[in-house]
């Protein structure tokens, strides 16, 4: 009874870190932006300008194409699924207008490169925040 | 000549390098890209006298099945040395009148970025001027199976060798970016066979700005025409040769011709795209001293999207000014020979004529079914009216003085990988 009274706890922590999660794009600790826009995020993901106010040029991190996280993203950010954004993207790539995100395999590959990359910016599920990232726009 | 030689050994050594240096070593993908696209296209033309096409460079479909004018596929590379410097190459595979690997590479440049907003491309880049130039080939990326043959049906130049300079910078919330250019071109067009006018140089400028759901564009190109087909000398040498008898045909010597005459083009486009609705709409104006003269073109797209499927509608026109050839009055002082062959000149002039004259209308319904991330199905019908003498869009296996109706249904299966 103990065991199962247990599980039930830790069933409705699961439910309730679940439903607070939230995506957040992501940030270096040495980058001098604290905070971007929600405009601004959408011209760096959307491969328009990513000249940030302070000098630097991010450096977007994307998930792979059929990744939850990518569709719930881009969803939020401009409306758009995953189809419309590959063919935003494949007209961008083959006109030479510009390179598309680079692609990483994980949420916690995202975190590393973040990490070791000052000028990298991605974005990730607000559970797998480290120490060693900042917060720069929550995805609502 | 030598420039296209140059971009073509050049894309070929990049190609074959970067290939080998792929399998060789464990290239870092953060560097290196190789992406793809393509199109399988069925084709149903149901005329027999006008055929159909996508551009005047093609060889056109009558009444008959065709899966030529709308298959394709596409490879690119790049690479990025450094953060500032990169190199690209495409090429793409198609149903050419002239193929050759020179003509399969749509675009090989060294890209440089001067500051974060300012960039400089040398070498073959993809051409600019109108809102889908630079990807009318991806079908993937539009929502129409094909492109509209009234509006980017004469643009048959892909690419242009050169420089080209862009900058960037955000504007009223949203993002601007202005080009210019200067590079020598190819518009290869297909009438009973391929025939090509060269165009150095061309150049340009464009400025387009967007946000989130809007796209204004605005293009201008100034275009010095030579056409190294000397076929157009033995008309002029003809008309000359007629001149005596007939006065009225010297000011016809240098219109037959686009060899040295100068084009304007302008381009304007809107459109609109909110996730839901998909709104467009592009004008051009396009200006020669030849028989291809005050060319008005535009067309308007609606779509609307439900979930994975989009309807959508195009309607399209094209019109130009015809050239009329003057008449020939029969002189009683003549042998009636001279006569008849003058008359048999001025109808064979106004024929050759009407090959760039365009009068035509086409209205297409459609649908894009986005089956997976990375492919998408597409059907298209169109139905265009083809006004008397207008039809220089099509080829004409005879002629006619009268209107024409030509139906078109396409299908297509269009991926990027």
């Amino acid at each position: 009874m103990k065991s199962i009274f247990t599980l039930f706890i830790l069933l409705m922590i699961g439910a309730l870190s679940s439903a607070n999660a939230q995506l957040v794009v992501i940030a270096n600790k040495d980058m001098n932006t604290d905070e971007l826009t929600r405009k601004k995020v959408i011209d760096i993901y959307m491969g328009r300008y990513s000249l940030l106010s302070s000098g630097e040029v991010a450096i977007p991190l994307d998930h792979h194409a059929d990744s939850n996280a990518r569709s719930v993203f881009y969803t939020k950010l401009v409306g758009k699924d995953v189809s419309e954004i590959n063919a935003y993207w494949a007209r961008l790539l083959f006109s030479g207008r510009a390179r598309p995100p680079h692609v990483v395999k994980t949420e916690k590959e995202v975190v590393e490169t973040v990490t070791n990359g000052s000028s990298a910016i991605g974005y990730v599920d607000s559970s797998e925040l480290t120490d060693q990232v900042k917060v720069i726009l929550r995805v609502e | 000549m030598y420039m296209r030689g140059l971009i073509c050994s050049v894309s070929i050594i990049f190609t074959a390098l970067l290939a080998i240096t792929a399998q060789a070593f464990e290239v870092d993908s953060s560097k290196f890209m190789v992406n793809g696209f393509g199109t399988l296209g069925l084709t149903k033309g149901d005329n027999d006298r006008i055929s159909t096409r996508n551009f005047v460079s093609q060889d056109g479909v009558f009444d008959e099945w065709s899966m030529g004018i709308d298959s394709r596929i596409g490879i690119q590379v790049d690479y990025f040395p450094t953060d500032k410097l990169s190199l690209s190459v495409q090429v793409v595979a198609a149903e050419r009148e002239e193929n050759s690997f020179d003509k399969s590479v749509h675009s090989a440049y060294i890209s440089y970025k001067i500051t974060p907003s300012l960039e400089i491309k040398m070498g073959r880049t993809p051409s600019k001027l109108l809102l889908l130039s630079e990807y009318k080939h991806v079908g993937y990326a539009q929502l129409w199976a094909h492109p509209s043959l009234e509006f980017y049906g004469q643009t048959t130049a892909d690419y242009g060798d050169g420089v080209a300079l862009s900058y960037n910078m955000t504007l009223l919330g949203g993002s601007l970016r202005t080009q210019a250019w200067i590079n020598t071109a190819e518009l290869p067009y297909f009438n009973e066979k391929i025939r090509e006018a060269d165009i150095k140089p061309s150049y340009g400028v464009l400025g387009s700005w967007e946000n989130e759901t809007w796209t204004y564009s605005f293009a201008y190109g100034a275009l010095d025409f030579h056409d190294n087909n000397k076929e157009y000398l033995q008309i002029q040498n003809l008309i000359s040769a007629f001149v005596p008898v007939w006065p009225a045909s010297e000011e016809l010597i240098d219109q037959v011709t686009l060899d040295g005459t100068k084009g304007h083009y302008y381009g304007f486009a809107i459109g609109y795209n909110d996730g839901d609705w998909i709104l467009r709409t592009e004008l051009s104006l396009a200006n020669t001293d030849s028989f291809t003269n005050n060319v008005k073109s535009a067309y308007v797209l609606a779509g609307k999207r439900f979930n994975s499927l989009t309807p959508y509608i195009v309607a399209a026109t094209i019109r130009n000014d015809r050239s009329n050839i003057p008449t020939y009055h029969s002189n009683p002082y003549l042998p009636n020979n001279i006569n008849s062959a003058a008359a048999l000149l001025q109808k064979g002039l106004q024929q050759y004529a009407d090959h760039f004259h365009y009068d035509q209308q086409t209205l297409s319904l459609g649908a894009r079914w986005d089956i997976k991330p990375k492919i998408a199905l597409k059907a298209q019908w169109d139905h265009s009216w083809v006004n008397a003498h207008g039809s220089g869009l099509n080829q004409q296996r005879t002629f006619s003085d009268d209107s024409d109706i030509v139906n078109r249904f396409t299908v297509t299966m269009d991926f990027i990988f």
